[in-house]
């Protein structure tokens, strides 16, 4: 069993490029943003190491800390800043950097994910990562079958978003 | 769909090789020593609010004992109802931080969500109609101590005090006002979040 330091080592080599593609995504590609929050993450993932049980495995209790933290990262934000949540989203499209935006030739989809629902956003990158239906089940704590619905739902929204592009 | 799909997860796969590339990864060593920082300030945040509830109570308790002994009933159920009010604020403060400790990132989000928006409706009772009634209690404390004062200060110092009493009152209901605003806020979004989190 390696010791805690070690462990956290390991899990941060292994999960900070998944975590920091998660947390660009969630903030429609605002890399300074997103390495702060990557940053953010790991951070909460040290403090809750010591109490990691082994009920779910590493992958799924990280994506569980960076959902959460992605959560209430833009409550912390808007609530700095005095902005209700959906003038916060548009702050956050307006600032980026027009550098990054041409440089970056995935950007437009970081940017159509960026415009679902915030808890939409996390959904499809879940599913874009991989997982299955059961594990995004298990990170959110809903239903499976809600998860399907939602899942449909997002798919058919992102279409049209990247359509429209 | 399903075509779609797949050209989007290979594009969401080499995006995150593209980025993987030029990403600096920070040391997990830095990481652990701004988590040690980071816990230092979450726990300073936490007690502040305690600490200065703190101090005033034993600050007044030890005015009380030691430099203006009050003799008169009136006076000392005031100085009861001061301390009382504070002794009531602390307690609430307390349960406070054992509700904010039962937000945990390592649960599921619709539970995380939960937990936060248990610990801000109960900042909203905390903030609304409590606080109110405590802030009364201990003003009407504080000016229950005016007729003693009265026999050894001068009208024009008690009127003074009584006065500066007021303005700090109305400077805190100011700032008080300006944590609900921003509460109510989170607690909005929570709602919003968990009403996401809920639909199909």
């Amino acid at each position: 069993m390696p010791n805690k330091e070690t462990l956290f080592e390991n899990l941060h080599k292994e999960y900070h490029p998944m975590v920091h593609q998660l947390c660009l995504g969630f903030l429609k590609g605002d890399n300074s943003l997103a390495q702060d929050l990557t940053q953010e993450v790991f951070i909460n993932t040290w403090a809750a190491l010591k109490n990691f049980k082994g009920a779910a495995s590493y992958k799924t209790w990280i994506y569980r800390i960076t959902v959460n933290t992605c959560l209430k990262f833009i409550r912390d934000a808007k609530k700095n800043q005095h902005l209700p949540l959906d003038e916060w989203n548009k702050t956050l499209v307006n600032t980026e950097p027009k550098s990054n935006s041409e440089s970056n030739p995935y950007q437009p989809l970081y940017r159509a994910i960026g415009q679902l629902k915030e808890v939409d956003r996390l959904l499809i990158m879940m599913v874009l990562d991989g997982l299955e239906y059961g594990e995004i089940a298990e990170v959110i704590g809903i239903q499976l079958g809600n998860v399907r619905v939602k899942i449909h739902r997002i798919k058919k929204t992102l279409k049209n978003i990247l359509q429209n592009e | 769909m399903s075509d779609g799909l797949s050209d989007l997860k290979n594009k969401w796969m080499d995006a995150r090789e593209a980025q993987s590339l030029q990403m600096r990864s920070e040391e997990s060593q830095k990481l652990v020593a701004l988590s040690a920082k980071k816990l230092k300030l979450s726990i300073v945040e936490h007690v502040k609010t305690i600490v200065v509830l703190v101090l005033t109570c034993v600050g007044i308790t030890l005015c009380f004992i030691y430099i203006t002994p009050f003799k008169e009933v009136l006076s000392q159920i005031g100085m009861w109802l001061m301390q009382g009010a504070l002794v009531l604020r602390i307690a609430v403060e307390l349960y406070s931080i054992v509700l904010s400790s039962k937000i945990k990132f390592t649960d599921a989000a619709v539970k995380s969500n939960n937990m936060a928006l248990r610990f801000y409706q109960f900042r909203k009772k905390v903030h609304g109609l409590f606080t109110l009634l405590v802030v009364l209690v201990y003003s009407l404390g504080f000016y229950l101590l005016t007729p003693e004062f009265l026999k050894y200060l001068d009208g024009t110092q008690v009127l003074l005090i009584d006065l500066s009493y007021l303005v700090g009152a109305v400077i805190f209901t100011f700032f008080i006002r300006l944590a609900i605003k921003k509460e109510m806020m989170v607690l909005d979004d929570l709602k919003a979040l968990n009403d996401q989190m809920g639909e199909g």
